[in-house]
């Protein structure tokens, strides 16, 4: 297969420029990028609607494909929300209601064009601050999520979507913090530095406090429980979509699951060690598949964990998510710092 | 009077409250602006039939009014127009999950008027499916009320340990929650052979199943965190207010009509009644898991001295025509007399209370002597805790009102009837 | 006007007062909140609460309608009537609590019930009041009608067994065994749900 790449460059005239366009395209639109990231929302949703269906005593999705245990149904719901209609209520703001979603989206996918899934393509922007820009670009999206409630012109919306806004505010400061405390312990800010730097411990290892923030962190972040409070069901009907229907509300709600794939895949890069017992291979296959096969397999342990809590946990009242999220959180993302610094300035670890 | 922001004595709040609701409304001052009406229901989510409305500043509740009668159904009216054994199904409808209590109720004061007492063992089986049912009413509410809190584990394990009640109860009476298994005079059914087998390991399991429960739900931090010190009912408050059944033991007052005016065979058996002092939503949560225990126990006592003979009153089956008679002797299922269809019973008016699984419901029953009743009058401990609304929310954050909604176990077409 | 009320002592006197209603002191406990254990224990524990289920499932629903639960013999279900076996008596249509019956006139000028499916509520009162078991009974429950006229019978149809119509035709028969580990367990009855 190497060769069929090296043969695609060739067909490009050789051309690095057409060359990087085509992989860096394929890296967006395919894997790791929106096709992967549809295709692992999808299935996400469905483990999610089967491991808690285990727990509460119950078969969970079964109809669509029976033989492999209801998987499709995500895509069945994705097909059946693309095919309902969208309404769009009179007194909504009818432009930012309809892009918020889309842009969300955007945004949160967007992150992706500096994260690496294996050391032989590299993704498009490969920066040597990648993990601050990663970071950077989906904390954009929240912003798009406060728009849909404030276009939306419900009562419903704008409450869930001002919980948002509260919420994302005290867990995203210290999710950053935990994240670059890595960046501080490892000397660096290249994913692929990172990763290299965890070949003989994983970073969950070295400094456990901020696996544990940057978790529960990721936890509030990717709207589950027990945070899932902006779009509390009982109380404010769905938070900021409230108003959506059709497509709009298949987007609004596979976007909490492509964040959490993109955090996920953040996640098992900087802590568990992205790629790594393979630490560099040789081709397509050995330097391509296996390694991206292996993060996938991090990648989905992380989200399994995550959405498994949906079955222990209820969802927190607001002030107590929030004073969890000032107190214990920060109070452990700073720990975590600290631990980083003390780490690379008594020595402990020393980076070639 | 001390004014804490969570006690609902703060008639100060009110006042406050109701006064810049009046300027809201006007629309005169910065602080009017500040108050938000939201309607929750009745086709919201987290209402169930009824509407509340509540205003909120900010993210704290400053009034809320529950707006009942969504599914009012004139029940009482209805059973004006009809014989006496038409309304037993009807008494079962608005409280559709805890329908035996309802039935004994009503059945106990057409049998004062009749002036008959249904043999033991029709009061011990009578019993046993009072029990059973409360286990399941109190199952169910403790799954609404996890659902309420976005707990969806609590949800379904209190559906589908539920499940194992209904079907006892379906082994019994051969009907999954409208059982009509009471009636004048008895029951219709005595249990089948197997039934205290069935029964005793059903409660082994759910026993067994407890502590799961604990971990998974009261004790979870979470789940905890919502609960402790919300919605605080003060015994004083109950007691003013007139709450009644779990809410108001959760508040420290000991009532409960099976001990203060004991019905069927409650007199006799070995029970105890669970009181809390919180008064606070953890509280009644686990007032309603003890007094799960509790009927576990009585269910138990029950049949182990479950006496022998007759499930119908003689003065009944004395009307029954061979084949009947027939029926009776060999497969234990009353058939009912042609009577029953126009049942006349002497003028007169009595009353009966019962302990149904959300409180003590009261029955009034006046006859002239015609085969339909002259007044029907029927309060439901619903209709009582409904008022509990308007008190315990004010103060409170909004995400609490879903969490005191379903620590009162209030359930609309039981207060609409 | 400026009447001092001392609510506080009036509602203590009525909660006393509602307290005395229930003579039998003995027979009530009270239960303490009980301190509970730090949190990190018990957020662990009921994480592995929940993953016990994972690991050792325990399901108690069954895969309707591709399995169907068997009811005992005397679960309220749909019934016919036995046209030569019922006298006219009307009772059933006097009983029923919610007009579901109605009798009318046969070809022998006899008076017959018919039922409208719509309105019955499986009471079994019809049932139990016939002086002469005129009624066939069933279990069949889920029977689903396209057009709110199916569910009007005239007599034919009353007399027809419903068990030619039952709509898990085909399906596995389960019965409800209860279980000590499990609550209950449906165990298949090696029937095939074949009309009756
Ligand atoms: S079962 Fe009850 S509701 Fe149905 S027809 Fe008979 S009496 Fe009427
Ligand atoms: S009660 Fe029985 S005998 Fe009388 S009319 Fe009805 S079915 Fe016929």
């Amino acid at each position: 297969m190497i060769q069929e790449i090296l043969l695609l460059k060739e067909l490009l005239g050789n051309n690095e420029m057409i060359y990087r366009t085509v992989i860096g395209l394929g890296y967006m639109l395919i894997y790791p990028g929106l096709i992967m990231i549809v295709i692992a929302a999808a299935l996400l949703l469905w483990a999610e609607r089967k491991i808690v269906a285990l727990v509460q005593l119950r078969y969970g999705p079964l109809w669509i494909s029976r033989r492999i245990g209801g998987a499709l149904q995500g895509f069945a719901d994705l097909i059946r929300f693309s095919f309902q209609e969208v309404i769009i209520p009179r007194r909504s703001d009818v432009i930012p209601f309809l892009l918020s979603p889309g842009l969300a989206i955007l945004f949160s996918v967007l992150p992706i064009a500096f994260m690496p899934v294996s050391p032989y393509i590299k993704p498009p922007i490969h920066s040597d601050i990648g993990l601050l820009a990663a970071i950077a670009v989906i904390s954009v999206a929240p912003i798009f999520i406060v728009l849909m409630g404030w276009a939306s012109d419900n009562k419903f919306a704008f409450v869930g979507s001002l919980r948002e806004a509260l919420l994302i505010v005290s867990y995203e400061i210290p999710f950053i913090i935990s994240i670059l405390s890595m960046g501080v312990m490892f000397g660096s800010l290249d994913f692929y530095e990172i990763v290299e730097r965890q070949s003989l411990l994983p970073g969950m290892l070295l400094n456990p406090f901020a696996f544990l923030a940057s978790f529960i962190a990721m936890l509030r972040v990717t709207s589950r429980f027990p945070f899932e409070i902006s779009e509390a069901e009982t109380e404010i009907v769905a938070g900021p979509y409230t108003e959506y229907s059709g497509l709009m509300f298949g987007l609004s709600m596979g976007l909490a699951y492509i964040k959490l794939y993109v955090y996920a895949l953040m996640v098992s890069l900087v802590f568990l060690g992205g790629w790594l017992p393979i630490v560099s291979g040789e081709g397509v296959i050995g330097g391509f598949l296996i390694p991206s096969l292996i993060v996938i397999l991090k990648l989905t342990v992380v989200s399994l964990v995550a959405v498994f809590l949906r079955a222990v946990y209820g969802r927190y009242r607001i002030d107590q998510a929030i004073r969890i999220g000032w107190i214990h959180v920060f109070a452990l993302s700073i720990v975590s710092l600290v631990w980083s610094i003390i780490l690379v300035y008594g020595g402990w670890v020393r980076w070639a | 009077m001390e004014v804490d922001s969570k006690s609902i004595s703060t008639q100060a709040l009110e006042e406050l409250s109701k006064e810049l609701i009046q300027q809201r409304d006007l629309g005169i001052t910065e602080e009017g602006e500040r108050l938000i009406e939201l309607q929750i229901g009745p086709t919201h989510p987290g209402s169930g039939h009824m509407r509340i409305r509540v205003w909120v500043d900010g993210d704290i509740i400053v009034r809320c009014d529950p707006d009942i009668g969504f599914v009012f159904r004139t029940i009482e009216k209805l059973s004006e127009n009809r014989i006496y054994m038409k309304t037993i199904p009807l008494v079962e409808r608005p409280s559709l999950l805890d329908t035996t209590p309802m039935t004994i109720g009503y059945i106990n004061a057409l049998e004062k008027l009749m002036g008959i007492e249904p043999p033991p063992r029709a009061k011990y089986l009578r019993t046993i499916l009072a029990e059973l049912t409360r286990i399941a009413s109190h199952l169910y509410g403790i799954g609404i009320f996890a659902i309420f809190l976005g707990h969806s584990t609590g949800f379904m394990w209190g559906f589908g340990d539920r499940e194992l009640f209904v079907e006892l109860a379906n082994q019994l009476s051969g009907a999954r929650i409208t059982y009509a298994y009471v009636i004048p005079g008895g029951v219709r059914r005595d249990m089948p052979q197997s039934f205290p087998d069935n029964v005793e390991k059903a409660l082994r399991y759910f026993e067994k199943r407890l502590p799961d429960w604990y971990k998974m739900f009261l004790n979870n931090p979470v789940v905890e965190k919502r609960l402790r010190e919300v919605g605080i009912l003060r015994k004083n408050d109950a007691a003013k207010l007139g709450i009644t059944g779990p809410n108001l033991r959760a508040s420290g007052i000991e009532y409960d009509v099976r001990v203060a005016d004991p019905y069927e065979a409650y007199d006799e058996l070995d029970f105890m009644v669970p009181v809390a002092d919180e008064g606070d939503a953890y509280a009644r949560a686990l007032v309603r898991f003890e007094e799960i225990k509790q009927s576990i126990n009585i269910i138990r006592d029950a049949l182990r001295k479950m006496p022998g003979g007759d499930i119908i009153h003689p003065q009944i089956a004395r009307m029954f025509n061979p084949l009947m008679k027939k029926i009776y002797e060999e497969s234990r299922r009353v058939k009912f007399p042609g009577v029953f269809a126009s049942l006349k019973p002497p003028k007169g008016e009595a009353t009966a209370r019962v302990e149904a699984g959300r409180g003590e419901a009261l029955f009034y029953l006046v006859s002239d002597g015609s085969p339909r009743p002259y007044r029907f009058r029927w309060t439901t401990p619903s209709y009582r805790n409904a008022i509990l609304f308007k008190y315990l929310v004010p103060g409170h954050r909004l995400a609490d009102l879903p969490a005191i909604y379903g620590s009162i176990d209030y359930f609309p077409p039981e207060a609409d009837r | 006007m400026g009447v001092e009320v001392d609510f506080e002592k009036i509602s203590e006197e009525i909660s006393t007062s509602i307290e005395n209603l229930a003579p039998e002191k003995k027979r009530f406990y009270k239960v303490t909140t009980p301190s509970l254990g730090p949190s990190v224990v018990r957020n662990i524990e009921a994480i592995t609460t929940g993953l016990k289920y994972v690991i050792k499932p325990m399901r108690i629903t069954i895969d309707y309608p591709r399995q169907v639960l068997e009811q005992p013999p005397w679960y309220r279900g749909m019934f016919r009537l036995l046209e030569n076996v019922c006298i006219g008596c009307s009772l059933c249509d006097i009983i029923c609590p919610s007009d579901a019956i109605r009798m009318v006139l046969n070809p022998e000028k006899k008076k017959r019930p018919v039922i409208n499916w719509g309105r019955c509520i499986f009471c079994y009162y019809c049932v139990d009041i016939c002086p002469v078991e005129a009624f066939d009974t069933t279990t069949i429950h889920d029977m689903a009608f396209d057009k709110y006229e199916d569910m009007l019978t005239n007599l034919e149809e009353f007399t027809k067994d419903p068990r030619e119509k039952d709509p898990s035709k085909g399906a596995m028969r389960m019965r409800i065994k209860f279980d000590e580990k499990r609550g209950f367990v449906y165990e298949p009855t090696g029937k095939k749900n074949g009309g009756g």
